[in-house]
């Protein structure tokens, strides 16, 4: 056999010698720091999910504080009223209201329930009709009504059963609040 | 010269990438699996190139720690994985290589492409005693270890892994020419050592 043909069988056979070496025994070490690296990685997730949740709430916070102090405008705001007509002086809300007799057909539409509320928009120039509020049903009609005007936010004419859109929640805006002699009032009157 | 086939990657390039894939998003399996597949390949290149077990093995777990840390930088249309692992551990052996010359006298070996005038084995030439096969091997064996890093590396990847030119040259940032040179050269050299007399003790020394 001659030189050429030895050498190619030395290469074979050390060609095979080589590819039988084996791989050492990593796989567990690779393991725990595939294992570190995904933890890391969760880790930087949940940092950046806690850091973007903390942002949108310091952002909604200071939203809700600059529209708590933004200037009132004029705006339109949605009333609920009884659909039948209702007193819209103090003379005559207060002269009604004298009566002794609480007949549920002629009382005034303030103080008429389960009526189905109308919802109409109300002239900003306008003074709005009053009307009952959430609650007052049962109470006694009053002998001694009185009205009172107050300057109230306009967020808070939704506890009086007044719709008020949340960009102007707000707003101050007078109202005028129809009281028995008990001090309970009974209605409420914007003041636009 | 000699013609070598190009080996076909395809059938492997698309599991390996689905599985490089799987191994981005964190999955042990996936990384355990490629292990499997290419942890022995870069461990015998790194082990004929340092021969040392220990760097060999620590080449190999820095390797595998790159594919997970920075496995985003492979890119499956320019190269094979095993190719791409490869050139790590070449640039990691390397490292090593450079580092352990600097404490020895002479320095790493110089890359040297040049035709050194080596002469090639003749087939007319008579050696005054017929090697016998183990002789041959455990001398190529010898000569392999001692030729310089740059010829070894070769050796290693084209006759040994069996890639192609065109993968060594990716894996080593050299054109094609270069491989088929060094790769000539080192035959050579190899071959000369069949030439000289085991007994006699008068093997030639590579530089």
């Amino acid at each position: 056999m001659n030189k050429i043909s030895k050498f190619d069988e030395a290469l074979k056979e050390l060609r095979q010698e080589h590819r039988r070496i084996a791989a050492p025994p990593l796989e567990a070490k690779l393991l725990r720091a595939t294992r570190a690296v995904n933890k890391n990685t969760k880790r930087t997730l949940w940092i950046w999910c806690a850091a973007s949740a903390a942002a949108a709430v310091l952002l909604l916070a200071v939203a809700l504080w600059i529209s708590h102090h933004a200037d009132p405008g004029q705006t339109n705001i949605v009333v609920h009223a009884p659909t039948p007509h209702s007193p819209a002086s103090q003379e005559n809300t207060t002269s009604h209201t004298a009566q002794k007799a609480p007949d549920t057909a002629n009382q005034p539409a303030l103080l008429r329930t389960g009526e189905r509320r109308a919802t109409h928009r109300v002239h900003p120039e306008l003074m709005s009709n009053f009307i009952s509020l959430p609650g007052t049903e049962g109470l006694p009609v009053p002998a001694e009504p009185s009205i009172v005007r107050v300057q109230i936010r306009k967020g808070d004419l939704q506890s009086y059963g007044i719709e008020v859109p949340p960009s102007v929640a707000a707003e101050m805006i007078h109202a005028d609040f129809f009281l028995g002699e008990d001090g309970v009032p009974r209605a409420i009157r914007l003041v636009l | 010269m000699f013609e070598r086939l190009s080996r076909n990657p395809k059938m492997d390039t698309s599991s390996d990438a689905r599985l490089h894939q799987a191994a981005q998003q964190g999955s042990e399996k996936a990384m355990a699996t490629l292990y499997r597949q290419h942890g022995a390949l870069i461990y015998r290149f790194s082990l004929r190139m340092c021969q040392d077990p220990a760097i060999a093995e620590e080449v190999t777990q820095e390797v595998f720690m790159a594919l997970m840390q920075q496995g985003e930088r492979f890119d499956p249309a320019r190269a094979a994985l095993s190719t791409w692992l490869c050139g790590i551990a070449r640039r990691q052996v390397w490292k090593h290589l450079e580092k352990r010359q600097r404490d020895l006298p002479g320095g790493l070996s110089e890359c040297d492409d040049e035709d050194e005038g080596f002469e090639a084995a003749s087939p007319d030439d008579d050696p005054a005693t017929v090697l016998t096969r183990q002789e041959a091997v455990t001398m190529v064996r010898r000569g392999i270890d001692e030729l310089p890093s740059h010829l070894r590396e070769v050796i290693v990847l084209c006759e040994f892994e069996e890639m192609t030119y065109e993968e060594a040259a990716l894996i080593i940032a050299v054109p094609v020419g270069t491989i088929r040179s060094r790769l000539h050269r080192a035959r050579l050299r190899l071959k000369s050592l069949l030439q000289c007399e085991p007994a006699s003790g008068g093997k030639e020394k590579l530089r």
